[in-house]
């Protein structure tokens, strides 16, 4: 008996010392982690994606910018001056360049014009200007609820009638500002369409959107289709026969945190784990055989943001 | 560089530590007996706050100094997919040479590509190393292997350490990719490609060869492709075969039965004597051709005729076939090559004959046609059509052909980078605290122990 307790007490010390080294070394872990992912998000990384399009007759280079939240780099000439020197034949901005906590925009907009002179750019709402200009999520009902529409006398045309000031200054400063709506370039020998979504949740893609959208699709077929969106969730919920041959979104932030083996942690529509649900949350995403580029950002505040550094997004698009 | 000399420190202390530690024990434990050895062993407490915070520390800088230090390093495997590589070939059937994926000309497009700063393509290749991904032994039969697949490292040296691996890979393995399909893959062309001529300056049977010659390179570049991919189809869900198919029937119906049919029908010609005279020359020519023909024709008769009857009996070799077996051959005698030779010729004259009654055909239907000015507007607008058609035929072929080889060819050359990974700094960081932690334990008891 005396013997059994000896070997009871000595295994428990056992286990309690391994607990407290193991708590200590994940405490020393964990600062390592916070350490460096707080000193790596002070930058942002360029990520490289080739994708191939037979429509393409010379190479075009697409930079995409998304989610910087007001975030430091609107003031950092290093992001003008890489953008400057990866010479893109075309910026796109897809939402969420603003905080709905903020109260001046001033900053994004001088940011927008300084790249407007390096190429042609073009600014897609995000959730977070839809908020500060349109008092609101655009969910179908609160559209029809605004404009007092219904089923049979919704006029999606109302919306796109709407101004805002914020719009305003951006093409001020040369940037085409796309609300359920393309304009259509020619980069070289290749005629490209841009297709902005102002109405990217769900229930009002269709209903407010999806006229536009039928038309960037089915005319001028021969045309480089690049469709850009800030929430991905659209493509989740819906299967046309395609999208485009290019689709560039934003929104989840690469899911805040990315956990070795397990993938992104969160993001608001995908809740925990969305990677696991069949959510679009990060990189590369093969949607309807044409390829779909979710940017990560480039708001570093937040300082569970590990294993994700903020980025800018560059796409090459080739022959093949 | 001074990253990975800073991050060497710490685990070369820790290394001190732990030996001279362990050699304390060793050597004190002399002074003590067996009981007194166990008894301090068993006094020890293994938390203590001074190693913990230590450790900590210690493991903080390692972790972090570690976490620079492996951005450092990153490799990509290159594979090749196309059914050539397994032959050391390139997709053109020319020798494949894997040294090519770090070339200057590939560093070159990678830092163009990626506006990379401060380094010069000398500086960059002297990171870059490249290995197949399994190696064979050229002197041993069994283990005689053709890679197809490369492994590319980088290493960061002090003049690439500010550059970010990852996207120097990536950029290397894009510029490949890139001069790779410049080099070696197919340029699309159907033809050298020519001025399109004047239709206006040209004779109307002239402008129906020119015709025929242009169906007949986009039919013989869609043969050749069908040939490649039969069953590929294509995004308008056709064929090479269905286009060539396509391109036959508008060539029979509209170049050959309408176009032809109504220049000789009406026999238009848009400067008659010239032409007539053109055409007169040509069977001239072609009846001297039909003549030399002829002769050869009947030499050949005759050679055939001065052969004794038994020469001419078939001549059987006893021989074997691949298996072994024995059986008797049938061989080429004189009288048979002689035949196949008045056969060509006859086939000649056939065909100078027939081209001579062609052109007498043409002369005369121009001759006896009056000048009828709706009958070459007719042919005109014919020709235009045609023309357009062509274009369009071309293009379709083209695009098909695009097609084709982005769908053999974009994934010609896959890569997969394997970077910096969280979990592989993870098992670092706790290898190091668990070695930091013994070798500190190590020393705070040899401290127990008595030095005399």
């Amino acid at each position: 008996m005396k013997k059994n307790k000896r070997i009871t007490k000595k295994s428990v010390r056992v286990i309690r010392f391994f607990i407290i080294s193991l708590i200590f070394i994940g405490i020393a872990a964990s600062i390592t982690i916070l350490g460096c992912n707080y000193l790596e998000n002070q930058n942002f990384k360029e990520t490289f994606y080739c994708v191939s399009s037979l429509k393409v007759n010379n190479k075009i280079r697409v930079i995409q910018i998304s989610d910087l939240h007001n975030a430091s780099f609107v003031n950092d000439s290093k992001l003008v001056d890489r953008i400057e020197k990866l010479k893109p034949d075309v910026i796109i901005y897809t939402g969420d360049m603003v905080d709905s906590q903020t109260t001046s925009d001033d900053a994004v907009v001088k940011l927008c014009k300084t790249l407007a002179n390096v190429a042609q750019s073009y600014f897609i709402y995000g959730n977070n200007e839809v908020k500060k200009n349109y008092d609101g999520p655009l969910t179908q009902e609160n559209l029809d609820k605004k404009f007092g529409f219904n089923d049979d006398n919704r006029d999606p045309k109302k919306l796109l009638e709407m101004t805002d000031d914020f719009a305003k200054n951006l093409e001020n400063a040369g940037v085409k500002v796309l609300k359920n709506s393309q304009d259509t370039i020619t980069i070289g020998a290749t005629t490209v369409d841009i297709y902005g979504v102002l109405t990217s949740n769900p229930s009002s893609f269709w209903s407010y959107a999806g006229e536009s959208y039928n038309k960037f699709i089915n005319e001028n077929v021969s045309n480089l289709k690049i469709m850009a969106i800030h929430e991905p969730i659209v493509f989740e919920k819906y299967t046309p026969d395609t999208w485009g041959d290019l689709m560039l979104a934003g929104h989840t932030h690469g899911g805040l945190c990315k956990i070795p083996f397990i993938g992104p942690l969160y993001t608001t529509e995908g809740g925990i784990l969305p990677a696991r649900k069949g959510c679009y949350v990060y990189g590369r995403y093969d949607v309807q055989g044409r390829p779909l580029i979710v940017n990560s950002g480039l708001e570093n505040s937040n300082f569970f943001r590990i294993n994700n550094q903020p980025e800018i997004v560059i796409v090459d698009i080739n022959k093949f | 560089m001074i990253i990975s000399l800073l991050q060497k420190i710490p685990v070369l202390i820790v290394g001190i530590l732990l030996i001279v530690g362990a050699l304390t024990i060793y050597f004190r434990s002399k002074n003590v007996t067996k009981a007194e050895f166990v008894k301090i062993l068993k006094a020890t407490k293994f938390l203590q706050v001074g190693i913990l915070i230590f450790l900590v520390l210690f493991t903080g800088v390692f972790g972090v100094l570690n976490h620079i230090e492996s951005k450092h390093f990153v490799s990509a495997v290159v594979s090749l997919n196309y059914s050539e590589a397994s032959l050391a070939q390139n997709s053109n059937g020319t020798r494949y040479n894997m040294s090519e994926i770090i070339c200057d000309e590939v560093i070159e497009k990678a830092i163009e590509k990626g506006a990379l700063e401060d380094v010069t393509v000398k500086e960059l290749k002297e990171c870059l190393s490249v290995y197949p991904y399994v190696q064979g032994d050229v002197n041993d039969k069994a283990n005689y292997h053709i890679s197809t697949e490369f492994v590319v490292e980088y290493y960061a040296s002090k003049h690439t350490e500010h550059l970010n691996s990852e996207n120097v890979i990536a950029l290397i393995a894009s510029a490949y990719k890139d001069y790779y399909i410049e080099k070696y893959t197919d340029n699309f062309s159907l033809t050298e490609q020519e001025e399109k001529p004047d239709f206006t300056k040209m004779e109307y049977m002239d402008i129906v060869t020119y015709f025929n010659k242009e169906t007949t390179s986009v039919l013989n570049y869609l043969y050749g492709m069908a040939e490649k991919g039969s069953s590929f189809v294509t995004e308008n869900d056709t064929t090479f075969n269905s286009i060539a198919g396509k391109v036959f029937q508008f060539k029979e119906t509209q170049i050959e039965q309408n176009l032809k049919s109504l220049i000789l029908q009406h026999g238009i010609a848009k400067d008659k004597s010239s032409y007539i005279d053109r055409l007169a020359y040509q069977n001239k020519n072609t009846d001297f051709d039909k003549q030399k023909n002829y002769v050869s024709f009947n030499l050949c008769n005759d050679a055939i005729d001065m052969y004794s009857e038994e020469m001419t009996r078939v001549v059987l070799v006893p021989t074997w076939d691949g298996s072994g077996k024995y059986y008797m051959g049938r061989t080429k005698v004189g009288v048979d090559e002689l035949s196949v030779l008045a056969t060509g010729f006859s086939d000649s004259v056939a065909s100078n004959n027939k081209e001579i009654m062609d052109n007498e055909l043409i002369i005369n239907k121009i001759k006896s046609a009056n000048t009828n000015a709706s009958a070459n507007a007719q042919a005109d607008a014919l020709i235009e059509l045609i023309d357009k058609s062509i274009d369009n035929f071309t293009t379709e072929a083209i695009k098909a052909g695009r097609e084709y080889s982005n769908y053999t060819m974009n994934q010609c050359i896959a890569v997969s980078i394997t970077g910096a990974s969280l979990f592989r700094e993870l098992k670092a960081v706790a290898a190091f605290a668990l070695l930091t932690y013994a070798a500190l334990l190590l020393i705070s008891i040899s401290k127990k122990f008595p030095k005399f």
